[in-house]
């Protein structure tokens, strides 16, 4: 896996109140998505979960998340998204 | 309804946020992207190396602006001869596309886009920002009045559609009197097609003996071409339609429509900052432009696009950019009055005066007798620029030489400079279904403007 150089930044920016908040609790779904994907019983339950993925990355996107920009970004090697 | 179908913005934490807490975020997926670009594009990390520039270097602003080297449509599409599969500036492969295209090729060379799903619905979601501040709601409907091909332009108007939750109609493959029925059948909210092509549709209506206006369309939408900026254009079509609103889309090839217009229409689109950076240069020196007044090259880096970056990526269009509009919206995002002023590469002085196309589409439409066909003649004979500017006359039958007169006339008195004029007679100018190319550029390579944005390429 590559990784990708990102200049340390002390304060990541962000919107503030209600749209923070809502994007903390995302991230952690997404984080429960994730573990999902991974233990996908079929191909269709895994691809589901792919394009739910993208979809709720929309949402961490209006959101303000910067901590990837992209589904896949941490790992170039993953499946597509 | 819903609370989040009755508020009037698509996505107020960050249309509506501070230009602070907007540069920030902007400063930090630039930051990413760059280091995302650098370990994955063999392209990005050539020109990086070639700048002596690593993805750590860019921490400012001023990093971004005078570090970091512009990318420019030559580098993709040299890489992409180079190349096995013919795509240009890679950063992921072909095993996680979900679909490509390629640009119009306006500018004599097809690029090939690549685009995971993730990213088709991204460019998708450029477009809801507008349209839901228009009042689109999921309960509408769009009828597309093209073939879906390998242009990407109003395929992603398509996935913005899907993004929204629109009723999607096709018109592909059917003949111009064919959609004129499927329109006054389906009744769509919203038509969409370049302008060129939607008053033609109103025209083959007329002929059959049909009348668009019947069909309750409520707005026109597309891109292409300059019509939907400028405000003669916008009238016909209006009227043409019967159509309340007609609804502006700015797009790049590379970056797809990354401006579209709010509903109080400021005379020009907003920058959707949610899906790029967006912020212009002057041609010569390559330094910022930071007046709203002042004209410069548009440079965009892209957030819709991560299987093929574009980053710091000129786009040789001309634009004014206001980063605090201010004319009743709500949304802080800047805003280009004016759209596009013109092509950097199709920059005219005559006799010591700039003159920009879409200044002198704008001047045409307001000339009485005039129909909105129109080609810009540009070329260069004894060391001077010149401009053609032919037009089709509204009606058959009309004085070619009183309307020559009056648009050279209106054209010296708004330019301050005289252009040649030649009044063709109604129909005379092909029409096209997609992208209408209007001007015409005879100046070789080395006549044409330079632009060296300070050799920072």
């Amino acid at each position: 896996m590559t990784s990708v150089q990102i200049p340390v930044q002390t304060a990541p920016p962000g919107l503030g109140g209600l749209p923070d908040l809502q994007r903390e609790r995302l991230v952690a779904l997404r984080a429960g998505l994730l573990s999902e994907q991974a233990v996908a019983v079929s191909p269709a339950v895994g691809r589901a979960l792919e394009m739910a993925d993208a979809y709720l990355f929309l949402a961490l996107g209006y959101l303000g998340h910067t901590d990837e920009l992209f589904p896949g970004e941490s790992a170039p090697g993953a499946p597509p998204p | 309804m819903t609370t989040v179908e009755k508020s009037g913005l698509w996505n107020a934490p960050t249309q509506t946020a501070r230009r602070e807490t907007l540069d920030a975020l902007h400063l930090e997926r630039i930051r990413h992207l760059v280091g995302w670009a650098y370990e994955n594009s063999p392209l990005h990390r050539r020109i990086y190396d070639a700048a002596g520039v690593k993805p750590a270097d860019i921490r400012t602003w001023d990093d971004y602006h005078h570090k970091l080297p512009f990318t420019d449509k030559p580098h993709y599409v040299a890489d992409q001869e180079a190349s096995v599969d013919g795509f240009g500036g890679i950063a992921r492969g072909p095993e996680t596309w979900q679909q490509y295209f390629h640009t119009t090729g306006t500018t004599g060379r097809f690029l090939n886009e690549a685009f995971t799903h993730y990213e088709l619905h991204k460019a998708g979601s450029q477009y809801c920002y507008g349209l839901w501040d228009h009042g689109i709601r999921p309960s509408d409907s769009m009828y597309f009045c093209f073939d879906f091909g390998m242009w990407i332009g109003l395929w992603s108007f398509y996935w913005g559609a899907r993004n929204l939750g629109l009723t999607i109609v096709s018109g592909g493959g059917a003949s111009g009197v064919e959609r004129v029925r499927q329109i006054l059948e389906r009744r769509p909210t919203i038509v969409c097609g370049t302008p060129t092509y939607l008053l033609h549709l109103a025209e083959v209506a007329k002929r059959e003996g049909l009348d668009v206006r019947d069909a309750g369309v409520r707005m026109l939408a597309g891109g292409g071409e300059a019509g939907f900026s400028i405000p003669a254009t916008r009238d016909q079509l209006k009227q043409a339609w019967g159509a309340e609103q007609v609804y502006d889309a700015y797009g790049v090839g590379e970056a797809l429509f990354i401006g579209q217009s709010c509903n109080e229409w400021g005379g020009g689109v907003h920058v959707i900052e949610d899906v790029c950076h967006s912020y212009s240069v002057d041609p010569a020196s390559g330094e910022p432009v930071t007046s709203p007044d002042a004209v410069g090259e548009h440079v965009l880096t892209s957030y819709t696009h991560f299987a093929q970056p574009f980053i710091k990526y000129r786009t040789h269009d001309l634009v004014r950019i206001d980063d605090a509009p201010d004319h009743g919206c709500g949304w802080t995002w800047k805003h280009m009055p004016g759209t596009v002023l013109g092509r950097a590469d199709f920059m005219v002085t005559i006799r010591g005066v700039n003159v920009y196309p879409t200044a002198v589409e704008n001047l045409i439409g307001e000339v009485a007798g005039l129909s909105n066909h129109y080609e810009l003649h540009i070329s260069r004979m004894d060391g001077m620029d010149r401009m053609l500017v032919k037009v089709e006359a509204a009606a058959p039958g009309a004085d070619g030489a009183e309307l020559g007169r009056s648009l050279g006339g209106y054209l010296r008195e708004n330019l301050g400079v005289r252009l040649e004029t030649e009044i063709l007679s109604a129909g005379a100018l092909p029409r096209y279904e997609l992208k209408t190319k209007r001007i015409f550029d005879s100046r070789s390579v080395d006549e044409r403007p330079t632009v060296t944005l300070g050799d920072n390429l």
